[in-house]
């Protein structure tokens, strides 16, 4: 069994003490982001495509927040926007206090070497064409950071804080296996500034085994760097293993939000409940004694009046399909419901 | 040759000792060996592996349908008794979707973009039952309601990509079910769908096995799948089988050094917030390098000399579990250790 | 669909219009003008500068653009510099035999070109697809001219099996028989390089087909081998090969160019090399014209095409 590390002496990052513990590194404001499919002559939105509707979050210094969701519930639309891969068609996301929105050249660029992402497909997300070396090298080349003898042994480092060996840094992506190519993944986001990253899915497409090692290195990375991250992921367990807190989302907007085990224990939100009973459990001896959600995955396309869960919820009423509830709860535990769970203690059955 | 196996006692499927190889440049490469199980009609097998464990090229050799350059070259296969391993094209054209069904992980690439649903599930009715068009419609249609398509008249008519993924899988089930196979592989049908959308599927699965006494072999890397579906469970590692016993075995009282390590580094639910996930290190030999001796002996905490110079084979445990180890083998060799489980 | 329909007519009307103007001032950039090509000794300058006045080339550009355009819209395609008939009835007596003979020559080249291509995907790397991918290869590559002078030679001339040019014996007009005689060797001396091309194709595409997961559930069903190719992977390799085929269809009018004047073959071709030569500015720009149209028009037949043969495209 492992002990949870002390943050080293020598850490790459220091504790930024000037940053106060109260104020959000990283802060998400209303934000969404509606595409237009189509127009009508009069160049008026006839189908929008409401990715994200209205959310807002708030990211501590050196914290994990896990933000969990079916497909289409905007999670990854929304990871792309904190670093600006999207933008934001209404709302407002901070950095250290300041809108990210409106920044260009060189203040993007520190942004960016400070805020920085994690891929979902270790096959597509590093350019076949370059050499790991190369890979690493450039953020730190095209950022200004490191040259000549420093940048090699930067390289190095980097390679070694993920577990690679450095001979490989000659080596082509294709040489490596998914799990490696993961790491030379996180390795490049670690390359610069970083104070942030955004994971969307970085295990999804691993073996189990491989995640294992990867949500380690993670967790390691954190408490040795001090990072935060925004995990984005649609596996339970894997959310809850890396997560201090998690947001739960669905069809574009945040149902629920809550410490990680809090939210486990004590699901507020049908959905949540849904979500943890349709997780599967691994005891044999309590099979199928769970929730099923009927219906779809619905589409972010036009999505359904008041609640947009209420088509599926076995709790709607008349409410639901005409009012959208807000997020309310006290500031720990949020959840966006008419009909809340019950706050019942080691609730497991419906 | 339709023998009718008599249910629940004689085995739906056998496989004995099933060796594939795959072609290479340097000739043939054995990738599954010594694979065998069998599975009578309302039982679930699961296997489980992660890739390069061999399962989904042991389902589709066992079907026959390996890719070219891939083939059986030792072991048998009995479908309701007939061996099959030896069987022309026509003769597997008659078996499959017939006797034994096959559903694949994605339900998007193994559905034809090309032709409607209905079109792509009457040809199988049309092919094995020899009924007129008509009536093969209205049996698709009653096969769409059973899976839990709303509207099954309306969706006859649409094309793949017009549906869902969870609703994709659902129709996948009902052309698997569309002649009353007595067996059905599932190769990971739900790893590509949404959490929701994969415990109606498996529920599904398992109504659908109550309904028609269908032997299951569902091959999965989710843990949490072979808890909820398996009555046994084979576990399996770069091409052989190295635990084999029914579900609770499995998850209370496993002996493999992998199956207890694939357990420790699943992030379960239950997890204390301070622990930390135990890790296999390494990774999987690749077929053309596979060490002499016990394949998992680069990754096993436990190894020994003895693990290097030899395969220890499966050791038969009681209640049919059966573990490919020396530690279950030849314990006395382990004692140092102190207890090795 | 007939919103993008709408939408392409319209965007047709201004792409046409720049494509007239670009010929128009391409075709009076190249040195000579008509009637410098029609010399004799006996005309004066006087008289040459008279003939100009009279077709009207001595006006600036511009104005004799507006003037044919002006024509164009009242239906008029004008009159030709060399032989004085109607450019309209000029162009439709020629368009026949062209379309007779590249017609022919397409369906030649794909009833060959669609089997070979996918009986080699099937086989990849076989001989047959070695020999097969060849010979494509030879096909695009071997210059019209030459493979056309060399057919002339082999089977007209020395084994007398065919007629060595033109399109009927003189005298035997309305012999459907004879016409055939004389189309086989053009159109397949033209078939052989749109062949070549269109095997490439549909190897690759099917080969493309041929990997795909939905086969194996097909095989899974138990459907034979020959439903898994010609029902299950045809129709997917198809629609790719729909585009080939429309990038083809213009050349219904203008590819048989140099056959067409080896062959002695009196169709568009030929027509256009002649006026090209005379300087017959109103002919050439009625052939332009018709080229422009015929390629948008194949544009869009094949886009909506895809619609029918691709149900992921039909919204």
């Amino acid at each position: 069994m492992r002990e949870n590390k002390e943050r080293p002496q020598d850490s790459v990052e220091q504790a930024p003490t000037a940053v106060e513990p109260v104020h959000p590194l990283l802060e998400v404001d209303g934000v969404s982001k509606h595409y237009t499919l189509r127009r009508n002559w009069l160049g008026r939105p006839e189908v929008v495509l409401q990715a994200v509707d209205r959310v807002s979050l708030k990211l501590m210094q050196g914290e994990t927040l896990g933000v969990i969701g079916e497909s289409g519930c905007g999670k990854s639309t929304l990871g792309k926007m904190l670093v600006r891969i999207e933008e934001p068609t209404a709302g407002d996301i901070r950095y250290q206090g300041k809108s990210i929105l409106g920044l260009s050249g060189q203040e993007l660029k520190r942004y960016r070497s400070e805020v920085q992402f994690i891929f979902q497909d270790p096959y597509a997300s590093l350019n076949p064409r370059q050499k790991v070396f190369d890979i690493l090298a450039e953020p730190m080349k095209v950022h200004g950071l490191y040259e000549g003898e420093r940048l090699n042994r930067r390289v190095y480092e980097l390679l070694d804080m993920v577990g690679i060996p450095g001979a490989y840094s000659e080596r082509y992506p294709h040489e490596f296996s998914g799990g490696q190519r993961q790491r030379i993944g996180i390795a490049r986001a670690l390359s610069l500034n970083t104070k942030i990253i955004v994971c969307d899915e970085p295990v999804s497409a691993l073996d189990v085994s491989i995640q294992a090692q990867i949500l380690n290195l993670l967790r390691e990375l954190q408490q040795s760097l001090g990072l935060s991250y925004l995990f984005i992921a649609h596996g339970l367990g894997v959310v809850k293993y890396i997560s201090r807190r998690i947001a739960v989302m669905y069809l574009g907007k945040i149902v629920e939000i809550a410490g990680a085990e809090e939210l486990f224990r004590q699901p507020r939100h049908p959905y949540t409940k849904a979500l943890i009973d349709a997780h599967l459990t691994v005891n044999p001896r309590e099979r199928g004694r769970r929730m099923l959600l009927a219906g779809e995955v619905p589409n972010a396309i036009n999505p359904p009046r008041g609640c947009r869960f209420h088509p599926r919820c076995p709790f709607a009423t008349d409410v639901c399909r005409e009012q959208e509830p807000g997020l309310e709860g006290d500031g720990g535990h949020r959840f966006a419901c008419h009909h809340p769970l019950a706050a019942a203690k080691g609730a497991s059955a419906p | 040759m339709e023998k009718q196996a008599a249910i629940g006692r004689q085995p739906a499927i056998e496989v004995e000792h099933l060796q594939v190889q795959f072609k290479t440049e340097s000739g043939y490469v054995t990738t599954v060996e010594d694979v065998s199980f069998s599975v009578r009609a309302g039982e679930t097998l699961c296997i489980v592996g992660e890739s390069g464990s061999g399962k989904s090229v042991t389902s589709l050799a066992i079907m026959g349908l390996l890719d070219a350059g891939g083939r059986v070259s030792g072991g048998q296969v009995r479908i309701l008794g007939e061996d099959v391993v030896r069987y022309s094209r026509r003769q597997w054209d008659r078996v499959r979707g017939k006797d034994i069904a096959m559903i694949f992980q994605e339900p998007m690439s193994a559905l034809n973009p090309a032709y409607t649903i209905g079109n792509q599930l009457i040809e199988q009715i049309v092919k094995h039952r020899k009924w007129p068009r008509s009536r093969a419609e209205q049996h698709a249609v009653e096969l769409l309601a059973q899976v839990g398509i709303s509207r099954p008249k309306e969706i006859l008519k649409e094309y793949p990509h017009q549906l869902s993924g969870g609703m994709r899988q659902r129709v996948m089930i009902a052309m698997a079910l569309s002649c009353e196979p007595k067996i059905l592989i599932a190769d990971e049908p739900t790893t590509a769908l949404d959490v929701t959308i994969q415990a109606q599927i498996l529920s599904l699965l398992k109504e659908m096995q109550e309904k028609y006494g269908l032997a299951i072999i569902l091959i999965t890397h989710d843990m949490g799948v072979v808890s909820e579906m398996a009555d046994r469970v084979l576990v399996m590692y770069a091409g052989q089988v190295v635990e084999e016993s029914d579900v609770f075995t499995l998850f209370e009282q496993h002996r493999h050094p992998y199956t207890k390590g694939l357990m420790e580094c699943i992030p379960h639910l239950d997890l204390d917030p301070s622990e930390w996930l135990q890790v296999i290190p390494g990774t999987v030999p690749s077929f053309t390098d596979m060490p002499e001796g016990c394949r998992f002996q680069s990754r096993c905490p436990f190894v020994r000399d003895i693990c290097r110079r030899q395969d220890p084979g499966l050791t038969a445990l009681d209640g049919g579990h059966r573990v490919r180890c020396w530690m279950v083998r030849e314990p006395e060799l382990f004692r140092k250790e102190g207890d090795p489980t | 669909m007939m919103r993008m329909i709408g939408r392409r007519l319209l965007i047709a009307i201004p792409v046409l219009f720049g494509i007239t103007v670009l010929n128009f001032a391409l075709i009076h950039m190249a040195p000579g003008n008509p009637v410098e090509m029609y010399i004799n000794p006996s005309m004066t300058q006087q008289d040459i500068e008279l003939r100009k006045e009279q077709l009207g080339i001595n006006d600036p550009l511009p104005v004799q653009y507006v003037r044919w355009l002006g024509q164009l819209l009242k239906g008029d395609l004008g009159y030709s510099y060399a032989t004085y008939q109607p450019v309209g009835e000029m162009l439709s007596g020629r368009i026949g035999p062209t379309l007779l003979l590249m017609g022919t020559a397409l369906v030649i080249a794909y009833l060959f070109a669609i089997p070979v291509g996918i009986w080699s995907a099937r086989k990849a790397y076989s001989w047959f697809d070695y020999s097969a991918t060849g010979f494509a290869f030879l096909g695009i590559s071997i210059p019209n001219f030459f493979l056309g002078l060399g057919a002339i030679y082999i089977f007209a001339i020395q084994l007398k099996w065919l007629p060595t040019g033109g399109m009927y014996t003189l005298g035997k007009q309305g012999d459907w028989t004879d016409v055939a005689m004389h189309l086989i060797l053009p159109a397949c001396v033209l078939a052989t390089g749109i062949a070549g091309n269109m095997v490439r194709y549909v190897r690759s595409s099917v080969m493309d087909v041929l990997g795909q997961e939905y086969l194996r559930t097909a095989r899974a069903k138990g459907m034979s081998e020959f439903i898994v190719i010609n029902k299950h992977a045809l129709k997917n390799a198809l629609i790719p090969i729909i585009t080939v085929i429309g990038l083809d269809i213009p050349l219904l009018l203008g590819g048989a160019v140099i056959t067409e004047q080896i062959f002695q073959w009196p169709g568009m071709g030929q027509l256009l090399m002649q006026s090209i030569s005379s300087r017959d500015y109103p002919t050439l720009m009625a052939i332009n014209l018709l080229a422009a149209v015929t390629v948008l028009a194949a544009n869009l037949v094949t886009d909506i095409a895809y619609r029918f043969v691709d149900p992921t495209m039909r919204d």
